[in-house]
């Protein structure tokens, strides 16, 4: 059989001791960098990149693998941890999953969601090493108009993250999308609320602006509370690791997160960003234990973080295929291939089957060295939240600082990140939520990008939408999904009325 | 906590420890930034990594990237700007950050003369491609289908940077029209020329190169004055309309004040570097020549792309007067 033998092609390149070294090094530095917070992946690669310019193709490529899965995986860390999301996608884990470390089960969070983001690796994987082309090829289908129905979709359902009040999460999606127009506009070049500003000409940096409303908002807030109210933050150091009733309760998010990744991950405009959050809105609406949505439900972690993974390995899947990098991350990982004289793209597969399949294998490999590195360290991880809260308010503070003004290298980012702090701190105080204003901030301008682009190309008819039958169908599943969060709130007013009459 | 920034430490201390012991020259007796303006993993970024590489070498000192991405590469031309004129840093620039000074009033600098030039690095040709779909093989096809449709292509360019006033400018000599349409950055770009959802593009050669040989974009004219070795079939922009070109350059900018015998010293290393092989055969893959010169020429190159572009900007349109 093809897939065995493309297999056993890719063990061999890959499965020696000196490459396993390799992944295990790797895994190591990326977790322990994409740990300090705001240093997602991209960030992490960018930095390590050069460690690896001295070994041989397969060598490297395998443990920038390495580096980029421990990235992922640190940035997710720090969200369960301290509430910081060192990434966008790692925005909706800290929401289920910074609850479950209050409640004292850090470790369960961690585990799993360690756990989670492996089933979901293996998958994807398998779906990398059987499907690659037909499946690179589909990803074109989708163009502007597909795209504009897809973030049209996302900002709808963007309100299933909030907890409370419908009217308040429109509010911080609303204020969300209006942060996320200051800069350049995409299509004239024209400057919209800078102030004069330079830096921000290309928009407020969204981990920044994550990072102060998540990391520092919190951190101000428990400032405020009594240390007799944030002693829950005490944790028991029994109970890191699932125990089987924990498993069977999360393995269909993981499965339907796995799915939903796998789609949306293929899509190069903005795909793999959407899986972690299009997975929690699905899991809150279908979950048996919807109520404990926001509250520390396992679900809420688990899904997102198959989903993260998942997309994140299905964006190799338009770089191997086309030669197409979805994101930065990929545009990396393709400036290393071509440091190592490989152009990525249709041929690598035909010509250099060995590196192909090896990196398929080493993608596995990483994922499986994450788990070996990640479920002891574990019990570590949960000790840093036995420190005083006195100390490790003050670390988390630095590390924020340093971690994001490595984005960009630029300290006005974290003047950014300070003032949305403030402004994190008081929209908690009136009751708004970062994750649907982030979720605003992000999608907001990819909306008008891809719609002003389908406007282009249609000459101004907006037909365009409806005439195609992707984002014909996306569009009807955002009416659908309209209609259904307005019903019971219809309902519940209307009930009101009547009792007070 | 301790445990694992001591690791961390310890690992970083490890890996800094791979680098080739100083072999006591004069300069640099400590690391060297190159700034880039652009995020890493594009063109100027794997320019400069290459060169930081073959420097490191040389001179036995890291040679560390600093990428300052934002508004089309200004943020980091003006860290530059406000550098001290050691020589511990320096930049790499390219066209867009020409072409940008073209179209933008007040970025707060003078390509010409706020800096110190050393040496360009390269020299680029860029190339025009089509969707395979679109039944034309040439520019000269180009020309005419535009004629006969005017305004029915699609030519994708990314707003605001290096390619997009060229594009106009291509446009403009051959006398056609075309709908423009605009996108964030040359990789979605480039997956809708694939894909089939624009029809034409403009790009630089090395990332358009593997596309073209897989038969997934059909090239169209090379934008250089001479034909490109591997792509020998493809004519040039200037066989169809005479005098016409588009070409890109990277270089080494240093801040202004830099003092001579630093500055020759940096551009003789330079010039080493360029000769190195394996540097000559990365800059290839990418589409590119390793092309030095001194810093007088260097400067030269500056003042007269400087002054095309801004001619061609208000001639286009997109410098609105």
């Amino acid at each position: 059989m093809d897939l065995v033998s493309n297999i056993a092609i890719g063990l061999d390149s890959a499965l020696s001791w000196s490459n396993l070294l390799y992944a295990f090094i790797g895994c190591l530095l990326g977790t322990l960098v994409g740990v300090l917070p705001g240093l997602g992946p991209s960030a992490t690669v960018a930095m390590l990149l050069p460690a690896t310019y001295q070994l041989d193709p397969a060598g490297s490529l395998i443990m920038l693998a390495g580096i980029f899965y421990g990235a992922s995986y640190g940035g997710s860390t720090t969200a369960i941890l301290v509430n910081l999301p060192g990434e966008a996608s790692s925005v909706v884990t800290a929401i289920d999953g910074y609850q479950m470390a209050r409640k004292g089960r850090a470790g369960l969070a961690l585990s799993s969601a360690a756990c989670a983001s492996f089933f979901a690796g293996c998958v994807a994987t398998l779906v990398i090493a059987i499907f690659a082309p037909v499946l690179g090829r589909m990803a074109l289908k989708f163009g502007a108009p597909e795209y504009f129905a897809l973030m049209a979709l996302g900002l709808i359902a963007s309100v299933a993250l909030a907890r409370g009040s419908l009217v308040k999460a429109l509010g911080m999606i609303v204020l969300g999308v209006a942060c996320g127009l200051v800069g350049a506009d995409r299509g004239t070049s024209a400057l919209r609320f800078t102030f004069g500003i330079p830096e921000l000409a290309d928009g407020l940096n969204i981990i920044a602006v994550a990072m102060g409303m998540f990391g520092l908002g919190e951190i101000i807030f428990n400032l405020q509370t009594e240390p007799a109210q944030r002693s829950a933050m005490k944790t028991r150091l029994r109970d890191l690791w699932p125990h089987m009733k924990d498993l069977r309760a999360m393995a269909p998010a993981v499965a339907r997160g796995t799915a939903i990744g796998g789609v949306l991950g293929l899509l190069p405009g903005g795909g793999p960003m959407l899986s972690a959050f299009s997975a929690y809105a699905l899991e809150k609406r279908v979950s048996k234990n919807a109520s404990e949505f926001g509250h520390g439900a396992l679900g809420g972690v688990a899904a997102p973080e198959a989903a993260n993974n998942a997309g994140a390995q299905m964006s190799f899947i338009p770089l191997l295929t086309l030669g197409i990098p979805s994101n930065v991350t990929m545009a990396l990982m393709a400036g290393a291939m071509m440091m190592q004289g490989i152009q990525p793209g249709p041929t690598v597969m035909q010509e250099q089957p060995d590196l192909f399949w090896g990196l398929v294998v080493s993608m596995w490999i990483g994922n499986l060295m994450l788990v070996m590195l990640n479920l002891p360290m574990v019990g570590l991880w949960v000790k840093l939240l036995s420190i005083p809260y006195k100390y490790l308010y003050l670390a988390i503070a630095v590390f924020c600082c340093i971690g994001v003004y490595s984005l960009n290298n630029s300290p006005f980012d974290v003047y950014v990140m300070v003032v949305f702090g403030f402004v994190g701190y008081v929209l908690k105080k009136l009751g708004g939520e970062p994750a649907p204003f982030i979720m605003g901030m992000i999608l907001g301008p990819m909306l008008e990008e891809f719609l002003r682009r389908s406007m282009q190309l249609s000459r101004g008819d907006p037909m365009i939408f409806l005439e195609r039958p992707i984002s014909a169908a996306l569009l009807f599943i955002a009416a659908a999904a309209i209609i259904i969060v307005a019903l019971p709130t219809v309902a519940k007013r209307k009930d009101a009325v009547l009792e007070e009459e | 906590m301790k445990r694992t920034v001591g690791l961390f430490l310890g690992l970083g201390a490890a890996l800094l420890s791979l680098a080739p012991a100083a072999q006591g020259s004069e300069f640099p007796t400590r690391p060297v930034t190159l700034i880039v303006g652009y995020a890493p993993g594009g063109g100027t970024d794997l320019v400069a990594r290459n060169v930081a590489e073959v420097l490191s070498r040389k001179w036995g000192q890291k040679v560390l990237v600093e990428n300052r991405p934002g508004a089309t590469g200004s943020i980091g031309i003006r860290a530059l700007k406000n550098a001290a004129p050691d020589g511990y840093t320096l930049a790499v620039w390219t066209d867009s950050d020409v072409g940008n000074s073209a179209v933008q009033d007040n970025l707060g600098y003078d390509l010409v003369e706020d800096f110190d030039h050393i040496s360009q690095l390269s020299a680029g040709s860029t190339i025009l491609v089509s969707n395979p779909s679109v039944p034309i093989k040439t520019f000269g096809d180009y020309v005419d289908y535009a004629k006969k449709n005017p305004g029915e292509l699609n030519f994708a360019v990314v707003t605001g940077g290096g390619m997009h006033l060229d594009s106009l400018r291509i446009n403009a000599a051959a006398g056609v029209e075309t709908a423009i349409i605009g996108y964030p950055g040359s990789g979605p770009a480039l997956t809708d020329v694939i894909a089939g959802h624009a029809d034409a593009l403009l790009l630089p050669l090395g990332p358009a190169l593997p596309h073209v040989k897989g038969g997934a974009l059909q090239a169209l004219a090379i934008g250089g004055t001479k034909r490109w070795p591997g792509l020998s079939d493809v004519q040039t922009l200037s066989e169809t309309v005479p005098g016409l070109e588009s070409t890109f350059f990277h270089g080494l900018v240093g801040p202004k004040g830099l003092p001579d015998d630093l500055k020759a010293s940096i551009n003789a290393a330079v010039q080493d570097a360029l000769a190195d092989p394996k540097l000559g055969a990365q800059f290839e893959a990418q589409g590119f020549i390793p092309s030095g010169n001194s810093p007088e020429e260097f400067k030269a190159v500056i003042a007269e792309k400087l002054e095309t572009s801004r001619t061609a900007a208000v001639k286009t349109g997109l410098k609105k007067q």
